[in-house]
Order: structure tokens, then sequence, then C-alpha cells
């Protein structure tokens, strides 16, 4: 079964309801995590009319954006701070693009992220401070540069970050056993499954 | 941290131990040989077993050959279930779309897009462009840039693809394939005195401590097997 309907129907029953300063971890079926963004993303961005943040850790925005458009789901009011795109990719500029470098210096983007969230014009041009929540994309891409212990010290501070700022955090993965998703699971507000026959 | 590598079974008994389990996750796979050697089955094998586990497949065929014309050949092979076919498995037909571009401005562009559109589609974890080499000869001289730009859309896209390449007689493999392919598997049906004696060699895997060396391998209506440690 393939569709972008029935995976939407099944997100927005169970995760419409999120408010912020929750974190939900959400655990996606293996490479599924992109298409579970583009579900979220309209959800809170065209049903709920929330602005947010997507934080693309292991492709480039782009594919994100366009598999938005090939939807048919709008995506002015988000931002992309993509860590992967400025390599390699066509597009390399764009006004709600905002390219941090890679995933494997995890204290620069925590840092950069949060000066972005913050408002600091000089990090961002992009006015990040009235997103409504952020979406981390995902987990385990991060995992190959960095010792999980690296990981959940980053993913915590962005925690805390989330938390005093009252944005709503979303962040994807799909291996239960490793480590950063143990660690983390207890700081969850809700772990969220998402099946298999959804797609 | 190997433990954390993620990878998609191969769903061809004796490769996978080969390949510390699987394929490395995303990648894009060069699967290299002679006439007859068995590439499309290969291919057909690994989709199958994304299929059965519930991991979306999607085939593009460079040739213009229509999906029961494929399905006729293949279902001799006990692992072909044709339910999955249409559903678990699309089949594309990507020669129509290299013949309608080949001599259009920007014609790499416009191929490139169907393939992306075709994966927006489907939303899969499991690609075969069977056989990538045909497209040589129709962009002799960007060929090699087009390929780059085949293989980084297909990893972007976050899914494990087979690029399945004919090898001529005076080449090991396809070389321009090979430059931007993560991994190289070639399939061997070598003629010894009146017989032929089929083999695989695992040439490169990145981030792979793979076996080296021919295997020993089968193709039956079983599908391949092969052998590791039996050369």
């Amino acid at each position: 079964m393939v569709g972008m309907d029935v995976l939407k129907e099944n997100l927005n029953t169970n995760l419409f309801k999120l408010t912020p300063g929750t974190l939900v971890l959400v655990k996606t079926p293996l490479a599924k995590h992109l298409w579970v963004s583009v579900g979220l993303l309209d959800i809170l961005l065209n049903t709920k009319k929330h602005p947010g943040t997507y934080i693309s850790l292991g492709k480039p925005h782009v594919n994100v954006k366009k598999a938005m458009e090939f939807n048919g789901f709008k995506h002015d009011n988000l931002t992309f701070v993509d860590t992967i795109g400025k390599v390699g990719m066509p597009e390399k500029k764009g006004k709600r693009v905002h390219f941090v470098d890679g995933p494997y210096n995890l204290s620069l983007l925590f840092n950069t992220i949060s000066r972005a969230f913050e408002g600091d014009r000089e990090i961002s041009e992009i006015p990040m401070d009235s997103n409504l929540f952020f979406l981390m994309d995902n987990l385990d891409d991060i995992v190959f540069y960095n010792e999980p212990d690296t990981i959940v010290d980053f993913t915590m501070n962005f925690i805390d970050m989330m938390k005093s700022q009252m944005k709503l955090g979303i962040m994807l993965f799909h291996n239960e056993n490793s480590p950063v998703f143990i660690a983390l699971k207890s700081q969850a507000n809700e772990v969220f499954v998402v099946n298999d026959d959804w797609f | 941290m190997d433990e954390q590598f993620v990878r998609l079974t191969a769903g061809i008994p004796g490769l996978d131990e080969m390949l510390e389990g699987g394929f490395p996750f995303p990648s894009t796979i060069l699967v290299a040989g002679g006439t007859g050697t068995g590439k499309t089955t290969f291919s057909l094998q690994f989709l199958s077993e994304g299929a059965k586990k519930g991991e979306q497949g999607l085939f593009f065929t460079t040739f213009s050959e229509p999906t029961q014309w494929m399905l006729r050949f293949a279902s001799r092979h006990k692992f072909i279930d044709k339910e999955h076919f249409g559903d678990m498995i699309k089949y594309v037909e990507l020669g129509p779309v290299i013949k309608q571009y080949r001599d259009q401005e920007g014609s790499s562009e416009k191929i490139i897009e169907f393939i992306e559109n075709s994966i927006m589609e489907t939303m899969p974890q499991r690609i075969v462009i069977d056989p990538i080499t045909i497209i040589g000869s129709i962009f002799t001289e960007r060929y090699r840039e087009f390929l780059y730009d085949v293989s980084q859309t297909l990893k972007n896209w976050q899914a494990v693809t087979l690029l399945t390449g004919e090898v001529l007689p005076s080449e090991p493999y396809p070389m321009e394939v090979a430059y931007t392919s993560d991994g190289i598997i070639l399939l061997y049906n070598e003629k010894f005195e009146t017989e032929r004696r089929r083999y695989v060699e695992v040439l490169k895997m990145r981030g792979t401590n793979h076996m080296t060396g021919w295997q020993a391998a089968d193709l039956t209506e079983e599908g391949f097997q092969i052998h590791p440690g039996l050369q």
C-alpha cells in the first residue's frame, strides 16, 4: 500500500493535540522518516497553522521541500535548517533556508541553531524565534559521526531550550535500541510509533 | 559504532553473510556482469526480499518492456510473488522517457526529475535501475556527470539502489558507473571446459568489511544462492 493519505490520517489522529513545550519521539519504519516528516509538517503548518523549523540531519532539505510540493503541501511558514545540503547540491541559497555546517560538529550546530531560535539576526536572517515547533529528522543520521554521549548532550541541550521557549519538539528515529533513544525516552512526553502499514 | 550502521538485507542467501548483514543504507550499488549472469534476477530477489518485509520497491527498466513480459520470465523463480507487483513493487518504464528526452537540452535533468517524481509517488526503500549502462549510449559525453547526479539524487531520497550494468568482454566492469557507486558486485558465468560455473564477487562495499574473492553461486528456480567460502 502506498500513499500519503493513510499516513497523514493516522498521524493527525494521534498527534493533533500536541502542545508547545512537549517533546515527542517518533519512531518510524526504516527509511520512512522523510515521508513521516512531510506528513507531520503538513499537519503542523497547514492544519494547525503553526510556523515551524525543520532540521535536516541526514538529507538535503530540498528533498523535503520537493516532497511537500509534490503532495501539494504549502511550506511558506517553514524554516529549513539544512546540515547536509551545503555541499554538492544545486540549491545553495534560500531565504528560508539556513545552512549550518555538518552533523559531525554538534556543539557548533547547537550554538548556531539556539542563537537563531533566540532571534539572533547575525546568525540567521530568518526569524526563528516566532516558530512554534521544530522537527528534527533524524537522530539515527548523526550516530555515524558522533559518540552516543555527545548526541545525548546535544539533544538534552535542545530539549532544555525547547522547554524554556515553549516550543513543540519532535525528534524522529528508527533504531529503538540505540543508546541515544534509550537515554531520551525518559525525557519525552510521548513516544509515538509509526506503523509500517500506514503507507 | 558499526552496530549503528543501518543495513538492508539482500534477500540472496549467502550475500548478507559476505556483507556484514546487508547493503549499507542509503547507498547505490553496481551489480555488473555479462549477458546471462543473472543481474535482473538478482535485482528482483532484492526487491522481493523487501516486499516480504513490508518495504516498498521501485523497479525502473530502461528497456521498453511491459511488466507482463518481465513477469512471464521471472515467474519461474519461486521467490516471485505476483501479488507484490504493482503494489509493493512498482514497475516503471524509463525507456520511453529516455527516448523522449534524449536529444533535448536539459535531458538529464528531465530524466532525473522523472525518477524523482516516481520516487515521491511510491516512497520506496529499495530501487533498481535495470540496466543503467544503456543510458551510456545516449549520454556519450555527459554520461559520467549524469551518473553522478543520479547516484547523489537516489542517495538523498534515502534508499538502497541497485544499478545493473552490462559488462563488455573487454572490461571487468562498467568503469563510469563504478566511480559513482558505493558498492560493486560482480556476477560471473565462467566457462570451464564444457560447462559454465557461476561466481559472485564483492569488489567494493563502502563502510563494510566484506568478504573478498570469487564465491561459488547457483542460479536456480529458487533464485541466486551464494556459497561463501566455496571458491
